[in-house]
């Protein structure tokens, strides 16, 4: 079972993903996938929100304000969208034990989530 | 103003309207518009000539943008389109990035051009502008060595052969090979024909504009030669034109900064000012002269009759068989010649059977377009010939 992303994990899109606007939302795929993963709200809401390194805690939140539902409903609806991205290698998740502060990570500190999923590790390794 | 090619009268004047809002979108110049889209039939009218004008990518966004207005099923149906063509765009761009790395890893250089390149450099947002294959320039004297990388190593397939074995490196425009569902289009120069021989294709990677893809560097032309080169698909690509070669022009006038003396200055080394001048006519036709700006002085630039004449050659109905006769003006050297009008005029046995002609079907076929075209191409000029 995929261990499920903790608040203070800080997450961004993967550099190799490549995206599409729609009109019913964004196409994005990932480096691990032949296929487009078509994402309607609010998982094209989530997408623009990785356009920056955030907290899945930040991110939870942004979205509970801007849908006006509660934090709860915001993680379930959310965790299929962010293993989606995952799976598809379209997702870079920060170790916060790593890295201080979003933003300002070397590459050695960003790990391609799908490949720590593989490996089985958790995020602190 | 031009019509929408293939379009019934009782409906052009609402499905005009509406692709030539598309085409000027976001342009400098132009005004804003909105408005609803027809009803019905003249709906499905509208999406076939976008996708025929390649302009599906500029209706989704005025859509996106509120400036067009559809019924929750109209919407749904230009989402639908919109929504494949973008799937194979992103199957382009991946595409991309796997032939540029194999290539570079060759030491070869690349270019990509039109479509891809120009969604992501003069576009607001890639999104809204689609394209159907992907294109890269190759430098001349390393043509072969890509073409055999992107069959061994990418599993493509040629999609036709050569004339004859060795014309694609001297004298053609491109090889297209079929990597998958994507065509992948390798180009040595811009267009077949006469003035795709008149370029200085070493000068095409003096320059570069780079751009990210899938957070790798690739380069496209130059802004000069990006300009340039949106000039000949404007003017040589379709005939008639496609509408979206029109708006590629007007942005890579608004994003690029291009010195219009410097396209003229490179016009006129290639001998293509009749293809300036050609491109501009076009935009104004298309897109008003309002909109058309400092295009417009480009309608004014002088052309020699043998550029006209050279020109014409691609505009008549048997200009397959019209660009070549018109290429062997400006190829210098009498083997050279020798090589390319053999090539053209007897083609190897594959190519033949590739096409599914006898050598018979080519010369009548030949011999009977040119026989029609023959007026047009009739006044050559006089003169000193090519160097």
């Amino acid at each position: 079972m995929t261990p499920p992303f903790e608040d203070d994990s800080i997450v961004a899109r993967a550099p190799e993903a490549l995206w599409r606007r729609v009109l019913g939302g964004v196409l994005v795929l990932g480096p691990c996938s032949d296929d487009a993963l078509e994402l309607t709200s609010p998982g094209d809401v989530v997408w623009a929100l990785l356009g920056d390194p955030i907290s899945v805690g930040a991110l939870v939140e942004a979205l509970s304000e801007g849908f006006a539902v509660s934090g709860a409903v915001v993680r379930a609806e959310i965790a299929s969208t962010l293993d989606a991205l995952a799976d598809v290698g379209a997702l870079v998740v920060f170790d916060p034990a790593e890295s201080d502060q979003a933003g300002s990570h070397p590459e050695g500190e960003i790990r391609s989530e799908t490949a720590r999923r593989r490996s089985g590790t958790d995020a602190s390794g | 103003m031009p019509t929408v090619p293939g379009v019934a009268s009782a409906e052009c004047t609402e499905t005009e309207e509406v692709l030539r809002s598309c085409v000027v979108h976001g342009v400098e110049g132009s005004s804003s518009w909105s408005g609803r889209s027809p009803d019905g039939d003249r709906f499905e009218s509208l999406i076939s000539r976008a996708i025929e004008q390649r302009l599906l990518g500029a209706l989704a966004q005025m859509t996106h943008e509120g400036a067009l207005v559809l019924s929750d099923d109209q919407l749904c149906v230009l989402a639908s389109h919109h929504t494949r063509w973008a799937s194979h765009g992103l199957g382009l761009e991946r595409l991309t990035l796997d032939v540029s790395e194999r290539l570079a890893s060759a030491d070869l250089s690349t270019r990509v051009l039109k479509g891809v390149a120009l969604a992501h450099i003069v576009y607001d947002d890639p999104s809204w502008r689609l394209a159907a294959d992907l294109d890269l320039l190759i430098p001349a004297q390393s043509f072969d060595g890509a073409v055999s990388l992107a069959t061994r190593d990418l599993g493509g397939e040629p999609a036709l052969p050569e004339l004859r074995p060795g014309f694609d490196r001297e004298f053609g425009k491109e090889a297209m090979v079929q990597i998958g569902p994507y065509e992948l289009d390798l180009h040595r120069t811009f267009v077949t024909g006469p003035f795709g021989l008149t370029i200085d294709l070493d000068e095409l990677f003096d320059d570069a504009t780079p751009f990210t893809l899938g957070g790798r560097t690739v380069h496209a032309l130059g802004p000069t030669h990006m300009f340039v080169h949106a000039c000949y698909n404007a003017a040589l690509g379709d005939h008639p034109v496609r509408w979206c070669s029109i708006r590629d022009l007007l942005l890579c006038r608004d994003r690029l900064g291009v010195d219009l003396d410097e396209v003229v200055s490179t016009a006129r080394r290639w001998r293509a000012t009749g293809i300036v001048r050609r491109a501009a006519e076009l935009v104004v036709e298309v897109a008003g002269a309002d909109v058309a700006g400092e295009i417009v002085e480009l309608t004014a630039l002088e052309v020699s009759r043998r550029e006209s004449w050279l020109l014409k050659s691609y505009l008549t109905p048997a200009r397959s068989y019209s660009r070549p006769l018109a290429a062997l003006a400006v190829i210098p050297g009498i083997r050279p010649r020798w090589r390319y009008a053999r090539a053209v005029v007897a083609p190897s046995e594959e190519y033949l059977r590739s096409r599914g002609w006898s050598r018979g079907r080519h010369v009548r076929r030949a011999i009977g377009r040119l026989r029609r075209a023959w007026s047009p191409i009739h006044a050559r000029p006089t003169g000193s010939r090519e160097r």
